[in-house]
Parts: structure tokens; sequence; C-alpha cells
């Protein structure tokens, strides 16, 4: 087998991305000026990717650019904010700062993430420091939320075993602190603290990753984490109460790009197991084969998937071995049933309630139809237990007392929000990212566009009597994969205003991705293509059998089972 | 010293001085070439008797005995916008041609014991806002009306005067200023010449009037006290060493159609202010401006403003009516000849002459100031519900009051083109939604590639100074106009002096006007430094002004005003303009280590050296 050389940063190969990370003195690069400029609501171009390291992205409402270019304003900047909450726990104090945080300086809106998480959109620059700092006030940072490091960590938010999943949640804050960068950056510029001279990254050096790093904890039988999209996937392993210890999954991934076989979204691959007293060191192992096997020339090749099919599974195993110094031991046996969410009432077994709340596309934000944010504002005055993101961009009210569920329940009911009783399981299993109109990479609509589509698509289930199958779907603006369309049963991947690919066979249980039936289509064609297939699936499913698995039953598409099988015939 | 003695000085400056020569300097081709033809004219027109500008006058340098002769009388002007100027021009020039000898200055130039060197005293003033007298003539207004100067004031006894008011009357304090100067002169012992001659916007016939009675008194009295007028000598004061520039065709009675191509709301979703950024073709008219300049807009008054008035006092759109001997309809008249949205007292009067109404008289004796500011003619109408005809109706209003806009483009950066930018005006009282005229008429009414009628509008005092002198403007809101005009201009002709601009608004997302454009002179160079004061953005609800800014920056204005910055001011003149004064004084006396009077001197100098400009409204 060759063997591939560790990566020495080389400014004439590698991508200008890579010279700003070196250049930035540890990620401080001249946010501090750039926060001054008066005459600007942007960011010095270089600025734009360090503020990621720190949890925040510039953006623009794209909606109004040609607008107000003709205004002969610049475009309207504002910046996302994304909170860095490992298991997507906060408490109910916490939960208040953050929503009155929203209430002042982000439209009284907060967005619930795919990474179990909160955003902030819309903070306008001369609120930017004063947000962030804000946020530290509930102890919860956005430190590496976004950049070339390890970002939130993902965590199954909700056991029956209560014991393992206090657990899980440990061992989520505690990977996420172990890999939290170690520069003072942060807290120099935006919490006003000291200035520190000198700053070494002994896990990630002055380049940090090639690109973004995820990793989720999930505890079978339930996938809610897609476990199979992250560069590293832990499956818990226990008896019982026990926890004996994780399988090991390297190299998901969703990122494509349009029209290019080299790019293609993956599933993880087990790669071995690990006891409870190696996997900090085995994950942050794996974190350091990626940083120095990946590729740092072309951003787009750069996630572990990538390097792990370089040097193929066995060879990242064996390089995993040489960093390590042992070698994993073999994966455990597990299975999922489902990646989804449970709606409604679950008591666990310590006697406490958690309600999962449906939120329409993570949007926690007052509409006409349904007061959410004032809704969850008035539930943390009286809750005295957790708020936790669950990883589908819905929201628990966790470990409420008997006591209390009667007053939690009828302030949902007053605020009029959803808790998944009403809606069809597929739309409740469907999923969107925000694109239009504050994400610069979008070239569709998602989270503004699915509902409509939707409603067309419900009156077809209903039309073939398969309403009451859950089916995953899956929209996103752009082959990017915030929403992980290429793990939808249905995925659609914007390509131009109001024109989809069209992707079919992904599994229920989120092991395996999907594959492109049509391409570049819209409403009326994407309408057309799946009626027939309903009917079909309606008339020769199997018993139990899911949308997905018809669909490659059937030939609609083959299975893909590696990344070359992606773009395929 | 005598107005006499000044003239070898004054000629001197203007030869030798570095201004005049970097002055022709900075000429274009065509101004150069204009100015070329003007000397050439000057010299063939040599005439000993009466020309205002003699450079080869044999007398130059030659002390002339005072004694010998009569007082010459005094020609005085306190002018904003160069009418005041004109007039006085007019009237020197008259009173030349007549052999009466006379001085010209402006009040800027004139000290208060100077008054009893004058044989008379001739006085042109126009009237701004709340009665205020122009920028240039504050010090002499005050100095003449205050205890204070009425103790210092020397007596005019024997001195003759005359005073032309220029004013609008739809303000309340019409033609104040001209009245104050007339009191001021009468209090001082001198007799008046006849009573105050107090001109409308439409001033020009009796202006020309007044110039006319004002020559034929002052020669009868010349030769009253014995003068040989034929033998006078007349001298030019003036502090203007502009060089007129070309002449444009078109003025305000002859205006150009123009073809307006861009009409563009410049502020954001969102924002409370209409601003709009409208640009004009002025293709093939010969117009020529410089920045500092203004553009004269003769608007139409709004289709639904018309049928209102005339459905309210029940008359016929179609009747037929006289205007100023043209037989038109009233529709028409109401259109394009009458003014109906500025509230003119005269105009008031004359409707309750014809039609009394308690309540409007009321309004009239009692707050007709606040008004006027909030009402139009119209709602006058729906007060005094007057049964009057159509010919009353035109009789009574007076004609359509031109509306000038600072322009905010340079030729030197879009040749055939003017650029305004203005603020859609628009208020709703008890009676209705009320729109300006202009504003709505440009950016409501007419669509791109529609005409609008326009002349340029000179304005002397609000020039840019030599290349290399550094610029501080005050430009808030659509004040911003006449900056980015001096912007386009000094970035086109790579002026090397530095410039400091100071922007603000309500809110940054929105109403940032010109941004793009700021934020690339930024980039060029051609803007040194920006400060923004956007009052609606401050969470804790403390707005924040361009004063605020200027104050911040203290050190740093006065380090400029040290290196010879001029400071612009343009804008509100009600609060913004008397607020940056307050904050550019406390900085005089606290940078320069100045006490109140100094610091009042070392602005009056600034003015003096025409470093202080203000264009406010």
């Amino acid at each position: 087998m060759s063997k591939v050389k560790p990566t020495e940063y080389d400014p004439k190969r590698h991508s200008e991305v890579e010279t700003i990370k070196v250049n930035s003195n540890y990620l401080r690069g001249t946010l501090e000026e750039s926060l001054k400029a008066e005459v600007t609501g942007a960011i010095a171009d270089d600025d734009q990717m360090l503020i990621k390291f720190h949890g925040s992205y510039m953006q623009d409402d794209r909606d109004l650019r040609a607008e107000r270019r003709k205004q002969k304003l610049e475009p309207l900047y504002s910046f996302m904010i994304r909170a860095r909450l490992p298991g997507g726990i906060a408490t109910s104090e916490q939960y208040k700062v953050l929503s009155d945080i929203a209430e002042k300086y982000g439209h009284s809106s907060l967005r619930l993430t795919t990474r179990q998480t909160f955003q902030w959109h819309g903070i306008f620059k001369r609120d930017l420091k004063k947000t962030i700092a804000g946020i530290n006030t509930a102890l919860v940072d956005s430190i590496a939320a976004c950049g070339d490091v390890n970002r939130n960590v993902m965590a199954n938010p909700l056991y029956e075993t209560s014991k393992l999943q206090t657990e899980v949640y440990e061992w989520s804050k505690n990977i996420s602190e172990h890999l939290l960068p170690n520069t003072n950056a942060y807290h120099e510029i935006w919490l006003d603290g000291e200035k520190v001279e000198t700053t070494e990254e002994p896990i990630y050096g002055s380049t940090y990753l090639p690109r973004k790093f995820k990793i989720a904890i999930a505890v079978p039988p339930y996938n809610d984490v897609d476990i199979y999209a992250n560069d590293i996937g832990l499956v818990a392993i226990a008896e019982g109460e026990k926890l004996l210890g994780f399988n090991i999954l390297v190299g998901g991934g969703m990122g494509s790009s349009h029209n290019d076989p080299e790019t293609y979204p993956r599933a993880a691959t087990v790669i071995g197991f690990s006891k409870p007293e190696d996997t900090l060191n085995v994950v942050e192992n794996i974190l350091k084969v990626q940083r120095d096997y990946g590729n740092r020339e072309v951003r787009k090749l750069a996630r572990l998937k990538y390097t792990v099919d370089r040097l193929t599974v066995e060879g990242f195993k064996e390089t995993l071995c040489e960093y390590l110094g042992f070698s994993l031991e073999q994966a455990r046996p597990f299975k999922f049933d489902h990646n989804g969410d449970r709606f409604g009432w679950i008591k666990t077994d310590d006697g406490h309630w958690h309600l999962t709340l449906y939120i329409h596309s993570g949007r926690i934000k007052d509409t006409d139809e349904s007061q959410v944010f004032k809704g969850l504002r008035a539930i943390a005055d009286i809750h005295d237990g957790e708020f936790r993101c669950s990883p589908n961009q819905n929201m628990i009210i966790s470990n409420v007392s008997e006591s209390n569920k009667e007053a939690i329940q009828k302030l949902v009911d007053e605020h009029n929000i959803s808790i998944g009783q009403s809606e069809t399981p597929t739309r409740l299993n469907s999923l969107a990212c925000v694109a239009f109109p504050t994400c610069a990479l979008a070239m569709a609509e998602a989270e503004r566009y699915l509902p409509t589509l939707m409603d067309k698509i419900e009156e077809k289930l209903q039309k073939y009597g398969i309403s009451e199958t859950p089916i995953n779907i899956r929209m996103t603006g752009c082959p990017n994969g915030c929403a992980r369309p290429y793990l939808g049963e249905i995925g659609f991947v914007g390509k131009a205003p109001g024109k989809y690919n069209l992707y079919l066979g992904a599994s229920h249980q989120g092991d395996r991705v999907n594959k492109l039936y049509r391409e570049n289509i819209n409403e009326e064609q994407i309408l057309s293509e799946l009626d027939p297939i309903f009917e079909s699936y309606a008339m020769g499913r199997k018993d139990g059998e899911f949308f997905g698995d018809y669909v490659i039953r059937q030939g609609y598409v083959k299975a893909v089972h590696s990344g070359t099988d992606f773009h395929g015939q | 010293m005598t107005a006499k003695e000044q003239q070898p000085n004054w000629l001197a400056s203007k030869l030798i001085g570095d201004e005049l020569i970097s002055k022709i300097k900075s000429l274009n081709a065509q101004e150069l070439s204009w100015l070329s033809g003007y000397c050439a004219g000057l010299l063939e027109g040599v005439d000993n008797s009466a020309v205002a500008i003699k450079p080869t006058q044999p007398s130059l340098g030659t002390p002339v005995s005072t004694e010998s002769r009569l007082k010459p009388a005094l020609v005085m002007y306190a002018s904003q916008t160069g009418n005041a100027q004109a007039v006085a021009e007019a009237l020197h020039q008259s009173l030349s041609s007549n052999g009466v000898e006379a001085v010209l200055k402006s009040t800027l130039d004139i000290k208060l014991k100077e008054l009893a060197n004058y044989s008379a005293i001739l006085v042109t003033a126009s009237t701004h806002g709340e009665g205020e007298p122009p920028d240039d003539a504050i010090e002499l207004h005050e100095a003449l009306l205050s205890k204070k100067g009425a103790k210092k004031r020397p007596s005019l006894e024997g001195i003759k005067h005359a005073v032309l008011g220029l004013g609008d009357s739809s303000y309340e304090f019409f033609c104040q200023t001209a009245k104050d100067f007339d009191k001021a002169l009468s209090d001082g012992g001198s007799v008046s010449l006849q009573a105050p001659v107090l001109c409308d916007v439409d001033y020009e016939d009796s202006a020309q009037d007044w110039v006319s009675q004002v020559t034929a008194s002052l020669k009868d009295y010349v030769t009253s006290l014995g003068g040989d007028s034929a033998n006078s000598v007349v001298d030019v004061i003036s502090t203007e060493t502009d060089v007129a520039p070309p002449a444009n065709i078109y003025d305000k009675n002859n205006p150009f159609a123009a073809t307006v191509e861009t009409i563009q709301r410049i502020t954001g979703q969102g924002s409370p202010k209409e601003t709009y950024h409208v640009e004009i073709d002025l293709t093939d008219s010969n117009l020529v401006y410089e920045p500092g300049d203004a553009l004269g807009i003769i608007a139409q008054n709004r289709a639904e403003l018309v049928s209102e008035v005339i459905k309210l006092l029940n008359l016929d759109a179609g009747s037929t009516v006289d205007y100023k001997g043209q037989s038109i309809t009233l529709e028409k008249c109401l259109t394009e000849k009458v003014e109906l949205t500025l509230v003119n007292k005269p105009s008031v009067k004359a409707l309750l002459e014809l039609s009394p109404s308690e309540e409007l008289q009321n309004i009239v004796d009692n707050e007709f100031g606040d008004f006027i500011d909030h009402h139009q003619f119209l709602d006058v109408l729906y007060i005094a519900r007057p049964t009057i005809s159509a010919q009353q109706l035109v009789d009574l209003l007076k004609p359509i009051k031109p509306r000038l806009y600072s322009i905010s483009s340079s030729l030197e950066e879009t040749p055939d083109e003017v650029h305004l930018t203005l603020n859609h005006v628009a208020t709703t009282n008890q009676f209705g939604q009320r729109y300006g005229l202009a504003s709505h008429f440009l950016t409501q009414a007419i669509d791109e590639g529609d005409e609008v009628n326009v002349f340029v509008e000179k304005n002397p005092k609000f020039k840019l100074p030599l290349a290399d002198e550094p610029v501080i403007m005050v430009g808030p809101g659509t004040g911003v106009a006449p900056f980015r005009a001096f912007l386009q201009h000094r970035e086109a002709l790579e002026n090397t002096g530095k410039n400091w601009l100071f922007f603000g608004n309500p809110y940054f997302n929105t109403d940032f006007l010109y941004q793009v454009e700021i934020q690339n002179y930024l980039k060029s160079g051609t803007l040194t430094k920006v400060d923004l004061a956007f009052s609606r953005d401050s969470e804790d609800g403390e707005k924040v002004y361009v004063q605020q800014k200027i104050l911040e920056n203290a050190a740093e204005v006065w380090q400029w005003l040290e290196q010879g910055a001029y400071f612009y001011v343009c804008g509100d003149m009600h609060r913004m303009a008397k607020d940056v004064e307050l904050a550019l004084l406390s900085i005089i006396q606290r940078q320069g280590g100045k006490d109140e009077e100094q610091a009042k001197q070392y602005l009056k100098q600034l003015k003096l050296d025409n470093r202080y400009q203000r264009d406010i409204y």
C-alpha cells in the first residue's frame, strides 16, 4: 500500500484559506479593526473566514441585494452566531438569556440547527460584540461553532434510560472541551479578555484542520443525530445502564458540488470499538490524522471522508494505529430503527417527563398562527429542567416534574405550539436548511419553500393512502448539505431558483445516502415524477418496507454503498 | 480708513495675490475661454466714468483727498443666495451711471462706526427661516439691534437711507431683516428716503422699480448738497474675488426643459425617510454649474390637489381665467401658474377680505407661524370654506415659487448631468395628506424620461477653496448633497487637499446616503476621514448627532482649522446648523485656549476668510 505523507504547510500549493489561518495570529486577524470600521456593516475579507472559528458567519440579505445596489447602499450585511452547545442542552436559566439576547439583537427569533444548537440570525455588526458577550453571560459560548475545527458535538438528547443519557451527554461535553482551540483570541476580541502574547495550539497547530469537523454520539436504536453524516460517529454500546464503550465510525459527510464527481456525500464507515477510557485519545488522534493527511490544496476535497477514501479504510486504520499505538477492537453489533424525533410527552425511568415540540423548520419565532418565541420564553419562566435541541431542529422541554407537566402543556396550548400530533409523519420528518435570504451559498429556496411543497406532496400521499407512513424528506438550497439532504429518502438539492435535483433511496435509518433520480426540475415536474412512485409504493410495498428501500428494490435508483457509487450509473 | 484708501490694496491683492492666480489656474477650458473674452471686452470698453472694474485706471495707487469731496453713498447688501447682492450691484451700477459716488459692500465687511462715514445708506437684505438675517449679516444685525450695540452706534443724523427687503411671504417673519435694518437706521437718526420696499418671491419688478426710485432720489439729494455728480468717482468694494462663471442662457424666467433620467429612492426598506437621488440630463442646455450651486425646479401642482381645490370651491376646471394677461383654463392656471402648497399671508388676507372667516382670522392673528408649517393653501380653503370665483381665486394666489436644491454632482464627473438629493416631503394634517410641491413632483408625479423645467442658481457663498486646501464638510441627511459634488469635483481634478466628512441620519442600515460612493472615496484616498452619527441606532435611546461627532474629534478639528481648513455646513438651519456652530465655538475655545469673545472673533475671521461657509435651509 502506498503511504500518504503527512502534509506540511506550503503557501505555494495550499489554498488561500490556509494562508489566512497561518497569518491570523491564532484566529485574531484584524477582527478588532473590522468591528470598529463604521462605514461598513461588513468585516474585512480575511476576517470573514476567521470569524467562523468564533462561531459566526457574515451574511447579507440576498432579497435586497439588487435593490440596495441601485440605492447606492452596500448589501445589508448581518451576522449569524451559532452557540456551542454540546449535546444540545441548555438549562432553563440559560435559555432565558439566549432568548432575551435574540429579542434584543436578533429580531426575536432563534433558529434551531440540525446540529443541536441555537443560531441567532441578522445580528448587525455594531451589535455583534454585545450579542456574543451576552450569550457568554449564560455561560454559553460560540467558540469553534463554525470554522476548520471540531464543531458542536452532538449526542442523543432523549433516552428512556436516563443514566445512560446523562453519561452520553457528559461525553459530548468532554469531547467538545477537549478539542476546543487553545487560542485566547475569542476572549480578547469578544469578552475584552486580557491580551495574551503567545498562543500554542497543541492539538491543532497554526493551520487548524483542513476543513470543518463533526462529531456525534448516538444511542441505538435511535439515530436521531444522523451518525453516518459525521466525520466521527460514536455509537454507544451499553448493557442495560452500563456504557461499555463506543463503536467508532469515520468519514461521514454530506457536502458535494453539482456536476463534480470528485465530490460526493458519504455515509460513515465503522472502523472498530473503543473502551470509554480510550475514547478521548481515539477521537483526538482521528482528528490528528485528518489534520496531517487532509487535503489542504482543494477545500472541497478536504473533509475526512475524502482522506479516508484516499488512504482507503484499511490504510486509515493503520495510520490511526500508528498515532494511537494500538489497534481498535472489533466493532460490536448494533441496530438503528430510525433517525427521526419522537414527538409529544415521553417519560424516562427517573420519573421525569420530556416534551418534544415540533418546531417548523427549527424557527423559534412568533407568527400569526403560533407564538413559539413567546411561548418557549414563558415556559422557561416556570420550567426548572432543560431545553434540549433535537438533531432534527425540534425542541425538547426536558426533565419536567410531574407537578409541572400540566402547566407546561397549558402554555404550549396557549401559544399554539405543535407537539407533532396533527402533522403527518412525513412532515414531522422533513428538514430544510435556511437558504434564502441570508445564506450566501443558496441557489434555491429551502426553509421558505418546503412547507408549500409539503402541502402538495401530502395531497398525493393522502391520495394513495400512505399519509401515515413516515418518509424522510429533506431540502437544501445548495449541495453543501446543511439539512443532510443526501440522507433523505427523498432529497431536494437546489440548483437554481425554483429548480432542484431530486434524489431518492436513502435508508430510513440514515445509514445509506441517496442517489440522483432527476436533475434540475421544477415543482410541477417534481410532483409528476413523484406521483407514480407514490402510487407504486402504496400498491407494491412489503410489510414495514420503507420508501427509501422500496425505490431501490423497484430499481428507480441503485443503492449507494460507497462514495463512488453516488455518481455511478 | 475710508473705502477709497482700500482700493490699491484690493487691486493689488487681486492681481498679485496667489488666490487670483490659483483661481485662474483652476478654471476649465470653457471658463478660461470665457474669461479671456471678458477681459478683452473690458479693455475695449474702458470708460472713465462708470465701469465696475478698472484695472487700468490711471489713479491706481494715488491717494485722493476725501476732504475735497462729498461723502459717498453706501450700497450694502445682506445676501444669502446672491439675490440681494445682485440688486445691490444693480443699484450701484445705476448710481454710478448717474454720477453718484457710491461704495458697494457686504454687511460682513462693515463695522458699526463706519456707518457715519457715508452720506446715504442703501440696504438690500434677505430674510431666512424664522425672520433670521443671512449668515453674513448676523454680526452687523446684532450690533445694530442689541441694546449694547445701540449705545456704540454712531449718530446717523444727516444721513438718508432706503431699504429693500427680499423674502417669502409664506413665512411668518416676512422680510424681517429689512424691517430691522430700516428701524435701526431710523433709530440712529437717519431719515428714510422712502418706505422700505418688501419684495416677495417674485421680486424682480419691484426691485427694479426700487433701484430707479432710489437712484432718482439720491441724484436729487446729491445735487441739493451742492455736489457735482458728473465728476464723482465711483469705487467698487467687494469681497467677492470669484471670477464670474460663464452666464447661463436659461434662468428662472426662461428655464430649460430637461429630461429626468433617473428617479431612485436611496433610503433602504424600512427607512423613516423617503430620500431620492434624481439625475437630470442637461445635454444641449449649455447650463453650467459649480459645486455648491443650486438647481431651481419649476414644478407643477399635482392633479389631485388641483381637482380637490376646484371641487371644494364648486368651480369649473374648464372655466377661463385671466392670468397676467393670458386667458387660460382654471385647471391649467392652478396646475402650472399659482402656488398652492405654500401659504402666503397676503393671499390669506386677500381671501379673508373676500370671504370672512372667524376661524381663519384667528389663525392669522395668533398662530400663523405654526400653522404654515403644517398646512397648505387647500387647508386654508377647508377652514374658510369661501365662496369665490375662479378669477378671484387666481388673483389672490402668488405665482409658483421655484424650489432650489443643492446640486449633488460635479460637471467634472458627469459632464451633461445634474444630480439632486432630496427628501419627498409628506405630512398629514387634520384635512389629509400633504406633499411638498417640487419634491412630490420630482419623485412621485413624473416618471423617468419626463421633462422638468430647471435653471441654475449660483451660490457664490458656497464654494470649494484651492485644490490643496483642506476641507471639513458637515452634511447630515440631504445636507450631504453639495459635498457629493465637492468630492466628485476634487477626485476628478485630483485635488490634493484633505477632505473630512461628517454625516448623520436616523439609521445606518437604511439611511447612509451614498454609502458605497463614500466607501470608494475612502479607498481612493479622496476622503481622508468620515465620521458618522446614526441617531436611532443606539440602544440606550440616546441620540447621537453630527455635532457630538465633531466634539468627539475636537483636537483634530482644531488641528485642521489651524492648518487652514475650510469648514462647510449644509442642511437644517433650525437645529443642526446652530448646534454645529456651538460645537465649533466650543472647540475654538477649548482647543484654542480662547475665551468666548475671542472664539467668536476667531469664527468671524473664518467667515471673513470664506473659511466658514454654510448652505442651510
